[in-house]
């Protein structure tokens, strides 16, 4: 078994097109939420969305490149290149084939998919565009990434709804840390802003009208985002052996389902995966300092999400800080985990643990230490991310200080 | 009962898969133990069948009965029918 580190990492969010800015968003509490432009229909009820702003994909890909890939592909391999770039590492000269490469997404390639059938549907055309299957595949952005980086080894997409980026990093962890692979490019992607994805959920009644106030009492709901996450994950000898920069060690994966209700979350699966998390990374739950929560300011989750972290930490939990980047970054659905990945890691490489935007009044059922509007330097020895997914499908990941 | 009261009456027995004999006015909704996905399909076929929008969860509704909820209905449809007029 190896030690796993996280060399590189990379991001495409509504807050900027890499770690940069992104990060600086979100330490300083800047929400990337605004009205939603572009997408037209009729009496859509969602008005606020959490865009990634002015993407050229021309700026970043070959046009031919541009032509056959769905936009969530787009965003996957932009990540993908900054945490490469970031780790120093090039794939092509023999590196790709002890390299994996997995990608989380929730949806697949859904703007291709909505405007090649409104075409059929609609329009009364007989022909989809050419590169329809190709573009909408879940693992386009698999196979994309690979291309753009000349990775050759274990690849593939994988899809759990909310939870799939987690899934895609703790399956990483895993063959990093056993030896199948000494590399790992891994995280998620996700584009579905368009106007069928958007009416799908407008009816199930989770949608914030104004912004999204996670454990805030006058939260209204979620508020959906798009953009990309990667980190390369790197056999930790090999990495020091070469003089890697080391934002922190990928330590630990937990992952249950709770076999119950389709769309409302349980406690008890959420808790196992978390305790999970924490055996398999070995951590004593007071080692943690800081809890990147799913909190995605649905009344239920939050609650749930409260109550499970309880059940976990006991006395412990009192200590610890939680935040949820969804109040800046919106929901990113399948990318939501490789989002979130990036002030996981930064918060433990800063020491700046960073905040819950939008954060209004305390609700009694919500009682942790949410950092309400306003980040804090504290430097912690070992942190968690949450995800959790409708179907009951959680997944949660552990990084340690570098230190620790 | 009035037509709003049985068609919805008659929506709440199907989605949620209830004996339609077994449900009147005063049913309690908490008692029918509806499953989150059954009360999502039925709010649905209320929007589809009376052309309404209900609002998301909030402050506006406290519903205990059916009969609450076919008045929020019936509030609903005449509010549509004012803003049309």
């Amino acid at each position: 078994m190896h030690r796993v580190a996280i060399t590189g990492l990379g991001c495409v969010s509504a807050l900027g097109h890499d770690v940069a800015s992104t990060w600086s968003g979100l330490s300083s509490g800047k929400s990337g939420i605004g009205p939603l432009t572009g997408v037209e229909g009729e009496r859509l009820m969602v008005k606020v969305v959490a865009a990634v702003k002015g993407f050229d994909p021309v700026a970043h890909l070959d046009e031919r490149v541009e032509d056959f890939t769905d936009r969530f592909s787009q965003f996957a391999i932009v990540a993908a290149r900054e945490a490469a770039k970031d780790a120093g590492l090039t794939f092509r000269d023999g590196l790709g084939r002890r390299t994996a490469c997995l990608v989380g997404t929730g949806m697949g390639g859904m703007t291709t998919l909505d405007e090649g059938f409104h075409r059929l549907y609609s329009q009364k055309t007989f022909r989809a565009p050419p590169l329809t299957v190709p573009k909408v595949m879940p693992s386009a952005a698999a196979s994309q990434v690979s291309m753009d980086l000349g990775i050759t080894g274990p690849c593939f997409g994988l899809t759990s709804a909310c939870s799939s980026s987690n899934h895609a990093l703790g399956e990483a962890l895993w063959m990093v840390r056993s030896g199948r692979v000494d590399q790992a490019i891994a995280g998620g992607t996700e584009s579905c802003l368009t106007y069928g994805c958007l009416k799908g959920w407008e009816v199930l009644r989770v949608i914030a009208p104004d912004t999204c106030r996670p454990f805030s009492k006058d939260r209204k709901g979620m508020v959906i985002g798009e953009g990309a996450g990667m980190v390369v994950l790197e056999n930790w000898e090999k990495a020091k052996a070469r003089g890697a920069k080391i934002y922190g060690e990928m330590a630990g994966f937990g992952f249950t389902a709770d076999a119950g209700d389709l769309v409302q979350p349980s406690a008890q699966g959420a808790g196992q995966a978390i305790q999970d998390c924490l055996d398999d990374a070995g951590l004593k739950p007071e080692q943690v300092g800081y809890i990147n929560a799913h909190g995605t300011a649905t009344r239920m989750n939050d609650q749930v999400e409260t109550r499970a972290i309880r059940n976990i930490f006991g006395a412990h939990a009192d200590k610890l800080a939680v935040s949820s980047s969804k109040s800046m970054l919106g929901h990113g659905l399948g990318a939501a985990g490789g989002l979130e990945i990036i002030p996981t890691v930064m918060a433990l490489h800063t020491g700046i643990l960073p905040p819950t935007a939008n954060f209004n009044v305390p609700d009694p059922d919500c009682d942790l230490d949410y950092l309400p509007n306003v980040g804090r330097a504290q430097q912690v020895e070992a942190v968690i991310s949450n995800s959790f997914a409708f179907g009951g499908l959680n997944a949660v990941i552990a990084v340690k200080h570098v230190d620790s | 009962m009035n037509e709003i009261e049985t068609k919805v009456l008659d929506i709440v027995a199907k989605e949620c898969r209830l004996d339609r004999d077994s449900l009147n006015l005063d049913s309690k909704l908490e008692e029918l133990n509806i499953q989150s996905v059954d009360l999502m399909q039925t709010i649905f076929q209320i929007e589809e069948t009376f052309d309404i929008y209900v609002p998301q969860e909030g402050d506006d509704f406290q519903l205990t009965t059916l009969r609450d909820v076919t008045d929020a209905v019936a509030n609903l449809v005449s509010e549509k029918t004012a803003s049309a007029s």
